[in-house]
């Protein structure tokens, strides 16, 4: 497992209560299946960012990234 | 009154100097959003800044906010129904029988988030909550940054431009007796939700508080108190800086106006006056939020009885201290809304 996505499941995990799985990634669960809404992906974004010291492109978030496993795929990049 | 912002003195009590402060404030804000700070910016921060960048440029080529006319007189017909045709005030529809209503008055920072927002724009988590829901929404082309007054203590639309006449409405909307009925405010509208709650005291019986400007009394407010003080500054500190933000600027015009218009203490500055009511009311506050906490001690000054204060270990990032709101919707608001029952 890649380390941007060890510290996405944490920080869902201890922002948001939420645990996300490896079976909705797999089956790419959209964002509000797994109790992720626009200002939690906000939060989590912004962890992410802090924590790696990276700047996610904004464009790419809001037109390409629809579900759990694009943001997975997106983040594994910086890893 | 004269003000000085950005170096430059403006005169509150002429309607066109007013006019352009509040037209600098807006491009100060622009200035700010350009800036290269020589270091990374927030994800929150840039999409704010891209909103800013987008409204201001859509009103420049429009002359007017009027092109954002079509963005925001819409909502979300599945889940709610319009009971004004200024789209004021909105009901979320539900076949159940509650014995809970939820009044909220969304807030809205600046331009950025009321053009590009419909008027059901609240927390899923406040409309899945098992409990009726009414939206009051400012109408958005009524509430310049600084030089209309409102912030709802002018009602909420041209039809409805008085507390009264809001207040009146609102009545009118609720079609049945509840067991509780929550007025929920955020931020600049905190004084407005108190306003509200102490109108409507017959049938409010809890009041539901994020951190704000609890007060638009000039002599009371902090804001204006710490402007006045460093405008009088004695000769030997005139090169003193003062470290006031834009919103805070606007404030400051904002309740100077409502000073010229003698608009009542007991709509300007309720937190003084609610006590007096059985209003049990929670007050939910940053513990990083550094901006609001002199009206946070504006409140506890007042000891009232049915308030609770609650101090909130949660920021969005280092520089996004005064939002709680993601904390208390996903948190906090389900258990109130249970402990209600």
């Amino acid at each position: 497992m890649g380390k941007t996505l060890d510290l996405l499941k944490k920080e869902a995990f201890d922002r948001l209560d939420i645990t996300i799985t490896d079976e909705q990634i797999e089956k790419a669960a959209s964002f509000k299946d797994v109790g992720i809404d626009s200002l939690d992906s906000i939060e989590l974004i912004v962890a992410i960012e802090d924590e790696f010291d990276i700047e996610l492109n904004e464009k790419r978030l809001e037109d390409d990234i629809k579900n759990i496993k694009d943001l997975v795929e997106y983040l594994a990049e910086f890893d | 009154m004269k003000l000085i912002f950005r170096d430059i003195e403006y005169d509150l009590d002429d309607t066109i100097d007013s006019y352009f402060l509040n037209e600098n404030i807006i491009q100060d804000q622009y200035r700010k959003s350009k800036l290269d700070i020589g270091k990374r910016v927030d994800y929150s921060t840039r999409i704010y800044n891209r909103d800013l960048k987008n409204v201001l440029h859509d009103k420049a080529m429009h002359g007017s906010w009027d092109f954002a006319r079509d963005n925001v007189n819409t909502y979300d017909t599945d889940k709610f129904e319009k009971l004004t045709d200024d789209y004021c005030i909105l009901r979320k529809k539900t076949d159940k029988e509650y014995d809970t209503l939820v009044i909220t008055f969304p807030s809205f920072a600046g331009p950025e988030g009321r053009f590009t927002s419909n008027r059901t724009n609240v927390s899923e988590r406040l409309i899945d909550q098992d409990t009726d829901l009414l939206i009051v929404n400012e109408d958005p082309f009524r509430m310049p940054e600084s030089l209309y007054p409102s912030n709802l203590m002018l009602g909420i639309s041209d039809t409805y431009n008085t507390v009264e006449l809001a207040v009146e409405k609102i009545r009118e909307c609720i079609t049945k007796e509840y067991k509780n009925i929550v007025i929920h405010v955020e931020s600049k509208h905190a004084a407005a939700g108190a306003t509200y709650a102490i109108q409507l005291n017959d049938i409010v019986t809890h009041l539901f508080v994020m951190s704000g400007a609890t007060t638009f009394k000039w002599d009371k407010s902090p804001w204006v108190q710490k402007y006045l003080k460093w405008a009088s500054r004695p000769e030997s500190l005139k090169d003193q800086f003062l470290d006031m933000p834009d919103v805070q600027f606007m404030h400051i015009i904002k309740t100077y106006n409502f000073k010229k218009m003698r608009i009542s203490d007991k709509i300007l500055d309720p937190f003084a006056y609610i006590g007096d009511y059985d209003i049990k009311i929670d007050y939910y506050h940053g513990k990083y939020d550094t901006d609001f906490i002199s009206f946070k001690k504006v409140v506890e000054e007042q000891n009232i009885k049915n308030l609770t204060m609650h101090n909130i270990d949660y920021k969005i990032s280092d520089t996004q201290t005064h939002n709680i709101k993601p904390h208390l919707d996903r948190y906090i608001i389900p258990e109130y809304i249970k402990s209600l029952r």
